[in-house]
């Protein structure tokens, strides 16, 4: 009995320990109480039909060299690292580019997202996406005067609105009502002058104690004017932000003379006076601008692989791994995406890597600037976290940057093709690789990418605007991964060559312009094919989706068949027997309402292996099969080319079952090694 | 001391050492293959489920890329909460019945000359009470220990405001750290197992013996331990990754060639463990010998009178008694101290001697 209860207290107390040391299972549902979506209009697949574009566009020769420049803004920015203050003014140059005439402008103040918790940028919870909840505090931005020299100097600004339209705990998106309209073609000069305080780091924007600084979204900027005259203009959403005209920007930094700064555009010169360095970026043919300021940055410079662009990464110490990873990264990107969807039109790229607390300012794009991100010890492991941050945010330098599309409206048009050019390079940099090398474990985005994308994409359409997307899981995963594994889906069934210069026929057809999904819709019907076309349109908009499974198969040695044939009275011959010793037929089932055409292997018990190709247009269908064995083993796409299949197990089927394998050996000695660490 | 005891018992080796007991290494590193695909096999089998229908099986996993990998993990996931608890359940239960073969490897290495399965067998189940308790305990105390030093240790690593790279060091730091102050129970728990398994002590004076060596001779004792320990974790990873190091890069994941290798290495650190634990024994010969034994063993006929033996000191006797002829009296003891039996002897028949 004393020995039983030993035995008793003693498994007790260890299964009491290993429970407290079990992990808790990860929260799938989102949290109850989230608050209701962002009013947004419904997603529609485009309707017209644009225009061909041509082959001309496979080259660079066609590529527009320059924009019409619409908004020029010429700034002079103060900053004041230990109040974290900056105080701006200059003035915008703007043009009315549409047909209409214009009598009220829109100006995103978007540092007011982060006034209070109020705004729509806080009230959203992030659930699920970057960025967190409850920022330690709060900035925002007062204009202090806009006033436009062609209305007689006026100062416009006492007669705007004073929050968002239709919400009043947002001060992001303000209405500028003109005394007289802007015709069109003509221009207006808005002399500006406001102050601002930076929020701590919050998302991408604000400073860390430390006195690292990053400023985006930091001036008043015009929304985007549509040819048709209207404004798209949308409230500051941490989903969205980015859409603008083009125009030249000429900014002054101010900062004391300790501070290092990098930014968007050349530095074209610095003057230093009593303690403090003024330094004038210029950059033309862009739409908007960003900086950061630091005292403690590392520098790390290069040139690009063809010499035409200067390179420079700035790096907390303790980084320097990174730094030069960020290097390679940007110089291989370069070429490649160069090569691919247009040369790189500007003179300079930033690399930023924030310091460790400023994760928040990572992965984001500003013309000629981006900032990466990564911890030092993942090039250690094996993770290319590092490398996929910089060639992501490279990426939109086409894919926002040249290629000015509406990020609020539909933001896979940026993530979602830059998600697609990020693995498509890596891919061509580490085959196999692109996401993980860790001794022989090898990992793609593809295979991550997939992951989001076949989990989600019930729960909403792709194609679809930002604020719309129940929650920021959906979003990354539909908008990032889905697009990139719709893409890399036709570029595994149609060629991966072919989406490539489709792609790239777009990027360069449309560069320094704003097109839709109609646009990207029309260059792949056009270089790629109209059921492409069709499967990608709906994949994006109908969340289409597509699964292969084998369902039965059958073989057995042939016979010539057996009855009677013709009259009876005068029965012919049986008609001869199958071609070869076993004959039998697999019935092969595709669910969904995409349809791409698979290889289907056929596995002969001698090893013969036999590849046929399956076109897969009806729902199921039986393919005959003819062998010098028994038919043992059938596999749907056995090189796994639909990344949207939504179920991988299900595509292949055998008969007998395998008993052990490298799996198994492998967990045994994990499980050996394991209990030899626990055990007496 | 039970009858069967008496007769199966082995003399005490004079100086236990592993390489004579490569039988009950084999036999243990038999017992963990076999525990350790009771771990596995949950979890291995719900992986396998995703590829059950390709004809290379698992090896669809490790193919470069990932996607099947990636692919099974997705598809696991209702199913792992349970795979999971399946895996813990077995490695208690698989870490309970270790208790068996593990006292058994003890026993072995306490004896001298040939030992037989009734004897080990007998040496493994009876102190199973007291082993259990032990087990279970220390697994506590360490856990509870090590969770708190954990949490302020991570607590101090913040507070000293390194980069990144300083606090991620700090934390690797720490880990050894608090494994490092965790070694000394387990040196203390394999110690109280020997003696509740060599010596046939109960859990007090087991525990005792096992924190009195600690503290008299911790050098010896928690650096063997600790040397020991490192050359095993050193072969078990230089196993994990040796079997990629020496396939090609393309070649497709073999499994006979690592099941050799990696069963090669669980042999060479139980044969390391086994070296300690005859260590261990050694050390509570010396440095924790009990007070007093259990009468040696005495063949006695039960008509035979015993002479009283007077006894000025309490006997300590470790090693191997001379056995008494059968026939030869012994005069009564005369107990000046009382004697701290742990153990009531049964009478015994007169057994014939065991090599």
């Amino acid at each position: 009995m004393r020995r039983l209860l030993e035995i008793a207290v003693g498994l007790g107390i260890a299964w009491a320990a290993a429970r407290a040391t079990q992990p808790s299972p990860p929260m799938l549902a989102p949290p109850p109480g989230a608050a209701p979506l962002a009013a947004s209009a419904p997603p529609s697949a485009p309707a017209g039909i644009p225009a061909p574009v041509g082959v001309a566009y496979d080259s660079d020769a066609a590529m527009t060299g320059h924009p019409e420049a619409v908004a020029g803004y010429t700034l002079r920015a103060s900053l004041d690292p230990a109040k974290h203050t900056l105080h701006g003014e200059g003035r915008i140059v703007w043009k009315n580019a549409s047909r209409a005439p214009v009598s009220e402008l829109w100006v995103h103040l978007y540092m007011n997202g982060f006034k209070n918790d109020k705004t729509l940028f806080q009230r959203v919870p992030i659930d699920g996406f970057r960025g967190t909840d409850t920022p330690s505090g709060f900035g925002h931005i007062t204009v202090k005067r806009f006033a436009v020299r062609e209305m007689e100097g006026q100062d416009l600004w006492p007669g705007a609105d004073k929050t968002s339209p239709g919400d009043p705990d947002d001060e992001t998106d303000i209405r500028v009502p003109l005394p007289r309209a802007v015709e069109p073609g003509a221009s207006i000069i808005a002399d500006v002058i406001w102050d601002e305080q930076l929020p701590p780091i919050t998302f991408r924007t604000g400073y860390l104690d430390n006195g690292f600084h990053f400023v985006g979204q930091w001036f008043p900027k015009i929304a985007r004017l549509e040819p048709d005259g209207h404004f798209t203009h949308f409230a500051f959403h941490h989903l969205s932000e980015f859409y603008a005209d083009f125009g030249a920007y000429d900014v002054t930094i101010d900062t004391p003379d300790s501070m290092i700064v990098g930014a968007t555009g050349r530095l074209e010169g610095e003057v230093r006076t009593s303690g403090r360095i003024e330094r004038r970026y210029v950059q033309e043919d862009v739409h908007d601008f960003g900086f950061t300021a630091w005292d403690a940055f590392r520098e790390l410079t290069g040139k690009s692989e063809d010499g035409k662009v200067a390179l420079r990464v700035l790096y907390p110490a303790g980084h320097e791994r990174a730094a030069a990873i960020e290097m390679d990264t940007a110089r291989f990107g370069l070429t490649y995406f160069g090569k691919t969807y247009g040369r790189y039109p500007y003179e300079t790229l930033t690399m930023v890597h924030p310091p460790e607390g400023a994760e928040e300012a990572g992965g984001m794009e500003y013309p000629t600037l981006i900032t990466t991100g990564g911890a030092w010890y993942e090039p250690y492991i094996g993770a290319r976290l590092i490398d996929v941050v910089t060639i992501h945010e490279l990426g939109h330098e086409w894919f926002y940057g040249l290629v000015a599309t509406d990020e609020h409206a539909f933001p896979f048009l940026d993530e979602g093709l830059n998600s697609y050019a990020e693995a498509d390079s890596m891919e061509a940099r580490f085959p196999g690789s692109s996401a993980l090398k860790s001794g022989n474990l090898e990992v793609s985005l593809w295979a991550f990418g997939r992951l989001g994308s076949v989990e989600r994409f019930p729960n909403a359409p792709v194609a679809q605007p930002a604020p719309s997307f129940a929650t920021g899981g959906d979003y990354g995963a539909l908008v990032y991964q889905r697009t990139a594994s719709i893409l890399g889906t036709l570029a595994g069934v149609y060629g991966e060559d072919l989406v490539r210069r489709a792609i790239g026929r777009y990027t360069r057809r449309y560069r320094f312009e704003h097109p839709g999904p109609a646009e990207l819709i029309g260059v792949i019907d056009e270089v790629v094919g109209h059921d492409a076309a069709q499967n990608l349109r709906a994949a994006l908009f109908d969340r289409a989706s597509v699964d292969y499974a084998v369902s039965t198969f059958e073989s057995e040695r042939s016979e010539a068949p057996h009855g009677i044939f013709g009259d009876p009275a005068h029965p012919s011959a049986a008609p001869a027997a199958p071609a070869g010793p076993w004959s039998g037929d697999v019935l092969l089932r595709r669910r969904g309402a995409l349809r791409f055409p698979v290889d289907v292997e056929l596995h002969e018990e001698d090893g013969t292996v036999q590849r046929v190709r399956w076109e897969a247009i009806e729902p199921a269908e039986r393919i005959p099969f003819t062998g010098k064995s028994r038919l043992v083993a059938v596999i749907i796409d056995p090189a796994h080319k639909v990344l949207l299949d939504e179920n991988l197990a299900n595509n292949a089927k055998q008969s007998g079952r395998q008993i052990g394998g490298p799996l198994l050996e492998r967990a045994v000695y994990v499980g050996e090694a394991g209990l030899w660490g626990l055990q007496p | 001391m039970s009858q069967l005891d008496a007769s199966l018992d082995p003399p005490r080796a004079e100086r236990p050492a592993a390489f004579r007991r490569p039988g009950l290494i084999a036999a243990y590193a038999v017992y963990l293959l076999v525990a350790g695909f009771a771990v596995a096999a949950p979890w291995s089998s719900l992986l396998h489920a995703t590829v059950a229908g390709y004809p290379r099986g698992d090896a669809e996993l490790f193919d470069r890329g990932g996607t099947m990998l990636i692919e099974a993990i997705r598809l696991t996931r209702f199913g792992s909460p349970p795979a999971t608890t399946s895996s813990l359940l077995a490695i208690l239960f698989t870490g309970a019945v270790g208790l068996l073969p593990f006292a058994a490897l003890i026993a072995g290495l306490g004896r001298k000359g040939r030992v037989r399965a009734p004897f080990l067998a007998s040496r493994a189940v009876r102190p199973i009470g007291t082993l259990t308790l032990l087990w279970g305990l220390s697994f506590a105390v360490e856990a509870i220990f090590g969770a708190l030093l954990g949490v302020l240790g991570v607590k101090l690593v913040g507070a000293l405001h390194f980069a990144a790279r300083g606090e991620a060091l700090g934390h690797v730091v720490l880990g050894a750290v608090v494994l490092l102050l965790l070694l000394p129970i387990g040196v203390a728990r394999d110690l109280a197992m020997v003696s509740a398994v060599n010596d046939e002590t109960r859990f007090y004076t087991s525990s005792s013996r096992g924190l009195r060596v600690v503290r008299r001779a911790f050098g010896r004792a928690v650096g063997g331990y600790l040397v020991r320990a490192l050359l095993a974790l050193g072969i078990l990873l230089g196993a994990l990754f040796l079997p990629s190091l020496l396939s090609t890069p393309d070649a497709p994941p073999a499994t006979a060639m690592p099941f050799a290798l990696h069963q090669l290495a669980i042999v060479l650190v139980v044969a390391l463990r086994a070296s300690w634990l005859a260590s261990a024994i050694r050390l509570l010969d010396t440095r924790a010998p009990l007070p007093t034994v259990e009468a040696p063993v005495v063949f006695v006929a039960p008509a035979d009178p015993i002479a009283p033996a007077e006894l000025t000191e309490p006997v300590k006797t470790l090693d191997e008694p001379e056995p008494l002829a059968p026939a030869d009296p012994i005069a009564p003891a005369e107990i000046i101290e009382p004697v701290k039996t742990l153990d009531e002897p049964e009478p015994l028949a007169p057994a014939d001697p065991i090599d």
